[in-house]
């Protein structure tokens, strides 16, 4: 599905993320992350930095500042395409070319978009990975997570793999197998609903800001309709009044919709970024990069379009 | 009223409170555990209660 030649089946995202920077970076190493990735994944940039790994973080957005952040013994790129949970959209294109002029390696972690939505790989990544505990998965039931690249790399990585014991059970590769078989019907339904259930928060009174690439005035529209296809992906935030009891009470209004610690399956969930950031960040630190307590992030499923929006439209009352 | 398809989505995932007692434990496959509000994500955050199936799984405990 992702167009490389082997991937390699994890026990989990954060599994196939480990295995595969454990196995390409050693001590004396350069890497450049993207500052916009799932949070765990940040965490682990402190434990490479334990391990002899140099890395800078940067604004992936930003690339002619990336430019200039590449040194003499960078040996990898790291990025996700949308970031979490503001939906910022980098240019992998411009990304992986400037990572190859410095014979590095562009690792994309493509969670969020699925291959339905891109293909990294056409556009010059080296390395796709994914947590399959998500889209893949697809019913909240199942923890997996997979790493794709040529024949190659997936040698370098293959060894760490087997001795650090990342590999996915019997059980789960074959739930996950199941799923896959839905997985364009699901996106189809589930990317359909996040532009038309996008669309209709614009309209509330309640929500001060929409966050979702499909929107003209997103940041990067332009660049998400270039190297997006078929939608702009499932992930929506937005922002209401900075108020956690009224947030509380809005969570406690929804009939169906669910506050899950998880994204990506077939009902449709919310989650509170900051909630999820705050032992980990100041709340000065929150406050600069967007993330307040009227920020709700959804991840929309399969429901019915109709249903979905009568229930955002009831709670958000609570705002009123 | 909810339409059919959404129905379908969410018919038999609650709780049964009456089946709580197997004499073997179930086993518990949920990637992730459902939220009450941002409290109930601090207290589940701090060990409080399961919420995401890397982090905790009751299946996993009782055996560890
Ligand atoms: C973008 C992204 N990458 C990786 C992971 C880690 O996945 P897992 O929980 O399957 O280890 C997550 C989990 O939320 C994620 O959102």
């Amino acid at each position: 599905m992702e167009n490389g030649e082997i991937t390699l089946i994890c026990s989990s995202g954060i599994a196939d993320i480990s295995t595969t920077l454990f196995s390409l970076l050693k001590s004396g190493d350069h890497a450049i992350f993207s500052k916009d990735i799932y949070g765990e994944t940040i965490e682990l940039i402190s434990m490479l930095r334990n391990f002899g790994i140099d890395i800078t973080t940067a604004d992936f957005t930003d690339i002619e500042t990336l430019k200039t952040l590449f040194k003499a013994n960078t040996k990898l790129v790291y990025t996700e395409i949308m970031a979490n949970p503001l939906t910022q959209v980098v240019d992998i294109e411009k990304i992986s070319s400037l990572a190859h002029q410095h014979n590095c390696l562009t690792v994309v972690d493509s969670t969020f978009t699925t291959p339905f939505v891109i293909k990294p790989i056409n556009f010059g990544a080296d390395i796709v990975i994914h947590s399959l505990t998500k889209f893949f998965g697809g019913h909240s039931d199942v923890t997996g997570g997979s790493i794709t690249s040529s024949k190659e790399i997936i040698n370098k990585i293959r060894h760490s793999y087997l001795l650090l014991g990342a590999v996915l059970d019997a059980n789960s590769s074959w739930l996950i197998h199941r799923s896959i078989k839905t997985l364009g019907l699901r996106m189809k339904a589930q990317l359909n609903n996040a532009y038309t259930l996008a669309k209709a928060l614009k309209n509330i009174s309640a929500v001060k800001e929409v966050y979702y690439p499909g929107l003209e005035e997103h940041p990067q529209h332009k660049l998400a309709e270039k190297i997006l296809s078929n939608g702009y992906g499932t992930m929506i935030s937005f922002r209401v009044e900075d108020n956690r009891d009224k947030v509380d009470q809005f969570i406690h209004s929804l009939k169906t919709v669910k506050y899950l610690g998880t994204l990506g399956g077939i009902r449709t969930t919310i989650a509170h970024p900051v909630s999820a950031f705050r032992g980990e960040f100041t709340n000065e630190e929150l406050y600069k990069m967007g993330l307040t307590e009227g920020l709700i992030r959804i991840s929309t499923g399969a429901e019915d379009i109709n249903d979905l929006i009568a229930d955002f439209t009831q709670a958000l009352e609570v705002f009123v | 009223m909810l339409s059919e398809n959404t129905e379908i989505l969410y018919r038999g995932t609650e709780q049964k409170p009456n089946a709580l007692s197997p004499e073997t434990p179930p086993i518990y496959p949920a990637s992730a555990y459902i939220i009450d509000d941002t409290r109930d994500y601090e207290f589940a955050n701090n060990g409080g209660k399961y919420f995401y199936n890397r982090t905790a799984n009751p299946n996993r405990d009782g055996l560890g």
